[in-house]
Order: structure tokens, then C-alpha cells, then sequence
């Protein structure tokens, strides 16, 4: 395992040896390492039998579930890049990426928009819900020899968004999931085979994948995977049922289970939980602490580092912070002049180790602004550092996560706009109850009066045309909106 | 003057909570065991904010959890 270079190598070796252990629990699936491996095999030689081609890109559009780690290995076990991506993006979402990565085929599920939008490209399209999916895994063979991929191989593809609204696409590779799991799973985490972990971040996120797929099957772990997004009544119950010892989520859903406590609760099962996703303000760490008994470590990652690069440590959590470095990741903080901040001084976090991503899918002027000479990588947060310990002052650019997932102004404002009632508008985070939430500033054209039900009526417009998280939690009508010189909105003016 | 569990469930109104959440509302159970979502908490948050004119951008979630608790952590802070 410490010598593994690819997740193929450690799969087989899980078979072998521990093929009986429960690999993935989901609803009232229990997959053993030994039917995993087997499956993903099968996927990979049913993709193979219908001609997608090695070094060719694949959709996957699926929920969590024991197929999605079929289809992810299965694909780069046949050569082909797998490219995750949620089943509920909007079609256009869906358009653009087909477009983007030249897919030649796509898994995903009958409703899903992925079905609608396909790209001209596309010549093979697998839905796993359908009646026919189950017999089609089961009657393929279980025996595949990997593809001979070199290390340096792009391995599969996931998109992040970005501040002029469309999405880019992030390469990795296997070596950058095995740098994350020995490195943060393995030396800060200490997570072990027994281990089973449940994490409430989707599979197609870095955070989740790594959480839930690439740090579990490393250890010869368990996964506990959950379809849809979870509510605090399902967090608690699948807790409950499955006993993880590891949680792991992002602040606004430890937020969301504080408010559905209304005493103490136990959760013995757990040895502590963590977070990242949106900096974990002090109260929530504190309030669940005292609710729980447990800790949650926070820290910082992201999606061209594959996963956390700060963290905060079991047993020395500093609350409001995102911890310390982990072993393997350097980590500057860089002045406006380019130098290195002093200690105390805020900058810019640029962080270095083995896990980055190479640079963004077909985009080299954004590569050359984020993956930056001799390895390092600008996040585009700021950072103070005090004796090793870092904290999170705000982002670079007019980005902000909410509900632990990007919020991008340009997109949602393009939707407020598609709303005939608005003539432009600007969005921007503001704080409530200690986390980032998006909120609108209007200007509304003639004829329409600001009300509440004109704002019930904006923010439903944009909650059915975009992820909720997105959909602004208050909006504010102005006259006119701060612009420059040129016509481009200052965001921070209104931010104040 | 001191506002009553009538006046948060008014905001509920307001910012778009389902009508028939609201119709089922009990003051001393969190809200989010009663069918209220993610949206739904800060945008009545957002809407107590501009009509009681205080400040929420910096508490605890955990101090708010019911309407009840709405109503005591308004009026603690309008006195």
C-alpha cells in the first residue's frame, strides 16, 4: 500500500486479502472489496465492448453510489478519463463541459439534464437506472489488465467554478489521490481499515471524493454513501445505522444539525468529524463541542490541490483557525509586493506539494495566473500566519463559498437579469450567523415595485435555475449600482 | 416594543417558507426539524434583520433554533 502507484494495485491487493470486508454501504447495499473490484472491472470492460476508445473522455453524471466508484475506476482502468460532474447541472452546464472535454461518451440517469444536452461527440450513452444496467454489469467479465497509463497521464477530470461564471475543468491523476491519502488521511487523520467514514459532500467534489472514495479504499476502509443531500434527520440516522467513525461535512450543514438539536447528543460511534468546504467559525466548533463531545477539524483545501492541504490536528484543534501545514504541503504567504508576509502579515496563500493539479483543462492564461513556477499554487485566499497556525481572512477575487460550495456573482446575476423585472444587479456575500450567504442589490426597471413579493419572486426565479446555494438570501434595491470608469461593477463597494 | 412568535412567522410569510410548513408550525420545536431548509433559515434571518434592525452577521446558529428562540433573542436585543 505505502508503495502502491495506482488504485488498481491496491484494489486487487484489497480483493486478496480482506475481499469479505464491506468495502461501500449504501442504502441497503453492502459491496465487499472482493465484489468492488470485480465490478469495476466489469465496468471497464463494458465501456471497452462498446468502443469508447482509451485516452478519450467520459461523462459521469451519476448520485453516490457503489456505480460510481465502478464507473470512475472501470473508465481509467480502460485508459479512459473519467469526468465527474453532479447529475443535477443545468443543461446549458452540461453543453458547455461536453463541448469542453470533447467527451465521445457519458453515464448518467434518466432524468438527468447530462441525457438531454448531448454534444455532438457523444456516440455512447449508459444510463445505470436502467432495467437492463444490473444484468449488463452482472454478465460482463470480471477480469480487466489495467491500460498502461504513464504516471504523468492525466487521470480523470473534475470542473470547479470560476469568476467569469463558467466552469473550469481541473485535471488529476491517481498519484495525486495516493499523495492526499497518505499524506492528510494517513498522518493527520490516522485513519486505519478501521475506519468507515461517511461524508455528506458529494462524490464529484474533490472533498467528497477524496473523503469518501480515495482515503477509504487506501486503508482498506468503509464508505458509507448517501444518494441525494442530506438533511440533519438523515445525517443522524445514517449515523445511527452505519456507526461511522469518521463525519465529515462542510460548516453550514454542522450549523444546520446544531439547529436540530435541542439538548446534548450522543454519537459514540464517531471519533471526531471534519470540516472544510467555508472556514468553520469558532462558534460552531465550540457549540458542537459541547453538544457532542467531539471535535471537528477543520481545514483548508481545494480542487486544484485535490484536497486539504491545512489542518487543524485531533487532540489540538484551534478554533477559528484552519490549522497547520500538512506533512508534505509547503505552504507562503505572499505581500501585494510580491515578497513574503512577515508572520502576522496578511497575503495571499500559495501552497506546494504533490497532490496539485498540472493546470486547468485547455485554459493556459488561467493555469499561468494559479499554477505558478516550481510547483507552487496560488489559492486566492487570504491567510494570516502565527506560529504555524493559519487563518483564513477572505478570497482574492469576488468568489465566495457558501453552504461549502462556490458561489460564482456572474452567474447568478445573469439569471436575476433573465428576470424581467430586473434591469442589472450585483452579487456579493454577505455575513449571517458567522457564514457567507449570497445577497442581491437590484435595480429594477420600470414599472415594477420593490416588495417582498417581488424579492420571494427573484429569489424562486433563481432557486429554479440554479443550485441552492446560489440563491441569494436577501436582496437589496438600489438606484444605480458602483461601476468603474469602463462600466464594471465594483462588487467590494458593495460588500463595504 | 416586543415582538411575538406572530411576527417571525410573518417573516416566514414574507420570505416564501411553504405555506403549509407554516400552517404546521410549533414555536418550541427547531425549525429545522419542521420541514425548513437551508434557504429558507438565512433568508428569514436576512428579513429579521432588516425589520427588527439588529445585527445577526456574527451569532451563533445555535442560539437561534426555534421560533422562541427568535422571539427572546429579538427582544433581548430591543430593550
Amino acid at each position: 500500500m505505502e508503495n502502491a502507484t495506482s488504485y488498481f494495485e491496491i484494489l486487487d491487493g484489497h480483493a486478496r486479502t480482506r475481499g469479505d470486508k464491506i468495502a461501500v454501504y449504501c442504502g441497503q447495499e453492502q459491496i465487499t472489496y472482493s465484489q468492488l473490484n470485480d465490478n469495476i472491472n466489469r465496468l471497464g470492460n463494458i465501456l471497452k465492448n462498446l468502443g469508447v476508445k482509451a485516452k478519450g473522455r467520459i461523462i459521469v453524471a451519476i448520485p453516490d453510489g457503489p456505480d460510481f466508484f465502478y464507473a470512475f475506476f472501470g473508465a481509467m482502468k480502460g485508459g479512459i478519463c473519467p469526468v465527474l460532474l453532479s447529475p443535477d447541472l443545468a443543461r446549458q452546464d452540461y453543453e458547455y463541459i461536453l463541448h469542453d472535454t470533447e467527451a465521445s461518451a457519458l453515464i448518467t440517469i434518466r432524468g438527468s439534464e447530462a441525457a438531454t444536452a448531448i454534444g455532438a461527440d457523444i456516440t455512447q450513452i449508459m444510463f445505470i437506472d436502467d432495467d437492463a444496467y444490473p444484468s449488463l454489469l452482472a454478465g460482463a467479465d470480471a477480469k480487466l489488465a489495467p491500460y498502461p497509463a504513464a504516471p504523468e497521464d492525466i487521470s480523470f477530470l473534475v470542473y470547479t467554478s470560476g469568476s467569469t461564471g463558467k466552469p473550469k475543468g481541473v485535471p488529476h491523476r491517481q498519484q495525486d489521490m495516493l499523495f492526499s491519502a497518505r499524506r492528510y488521511a494517513g498522518e493527520v487523520l490516522k485513519m486505519s481499515e478501521e475506519d468507515t467514514v461517511f461524508s455528506t459532500s458529494k462524490l464529484f467534489f474533490t472533498y467528497g471524493m477524496g473523503n469518501n472514495l480515495a482515503f477509504p479504499l487506501y486503508f482498506g476502509a468503509a464508505s458509507v454513501l448517501f444518494p441525494g443531500k442530506p438533511g440533519p434527520a438523515d445525517v443522524f440516522h445514517i449515523v445511527a445505522q452505519y456507526r461511522p467513525t469518521i463525519l465529515c461535512c462542510v460548516p453550514t450543514l454542522f450549523n444546520m444539525l446544531l439547529k436540530a438539536m435541542i439538548g446534548p447528543v450522543m454519537l459514540p460511534s464517531l471519533r471526531f468529524c471534519v470540516s472544510a468546504g467555508e472556514a468553520l467559525p469558532a462558534g460552531t466548533y465550540h457549540a458542537w463541542k459541547e453538544l457532542t463531545g467531539l471535535e471537528i477539524i477543520d481545514g483548508i483545501g481545494s480542487t486544484e490541490a485535490f484536497h486539504i492541504f491545512i489542518s487543524n490536528r485531533p487532540g489540538a484543534v484551534r478554533p477559528g483557525s484552519s490549522g497547520y501545514i500538512v506533512p508534505g504541503y509547503e505552504a507562503r504567504i505572499m505581500g501585494e509586493d510580491g515578497l513574503s508576509a512577515a508572520t502576522g502579515q496578511q497575503g495571499i496563500l500559495h501552497i506546494r506539494g504533490e497532490s496539485t493539479s498540472p493546470g486547468y483543462w485547455k485554459q493556459p492564461e488561467k493555469s499561468a495566473q494559479t499554477m505558478l513556477p516550481d510547483g507552487w499554487l496560488n489559492t486566492g485566499d487570504y491567510y494570516v500566519e502565527e506560529e504555524g497556525c493559519y487563518t483564513y481572512q477572505g478570497r482574492q477575487d469576488d468568489l465566495f463559498k457558501s453552504d461549502g460550495a462556490w458561489v460564482s456573482p456572474i452567474k447568478v446575476e445573469e439569471v436575476l437579469r433573465s428576470h424581467p423585472a430586473v434591469m442589472e444587479c450585483a452579487v456579493t456575500s454577505r455575513k449571517l450567523e458567522s457564514l457567507l450567504k449570497p445577497m442581491a442589490h437590484v435595480v429594477l426597471n420600470p414599472g415594477f415595485t420593490e416588495d417582498m413579493k417581488l424579492s420571494r419572486e427573484l429569489r424562486a426565479h433563481v432557486r429554479q435555475r440554479l443550485p441552492a446555494h446560489m440563491c441569494p438570501v436577501e436582496i437589496i434595491y438600489v438606484e444605480e449600482l458602483p461601476k468603474t470608469r469602463t462600466g464594471k461593477i465594483q462588487r467590494y463597494v458593495l460588500k463595504g | 416594543m416586543k415582538i411575538t412568535a406572530a411576527d417571525v412567522i410573518a417573516i416566514m410569510r414574507e420570505v416564501g417558507v411553504d405555506e403549509e410548513i407554516i400552517k404546521k408550525i410549533k414555536n418550541d420545536v427547531p425549525l429545522m426539524d419542521q420541514g425548513l431548509d437551508s434557504i429558507d433559515l438565512p433568508a428569514m434571518a436576512a428579513a429579521m434583520e432588516t425589520k427588527f434592525k439588529i445585527d445577526l452577521s456574527e451569532i451563533d446558529a445555535v442560539k437561534v433554533k426555534t421560533i422562541d428562540d427568535c422571539v427572546k433573542f429579538v427582544n433581548d436585543r430591543l430593550q
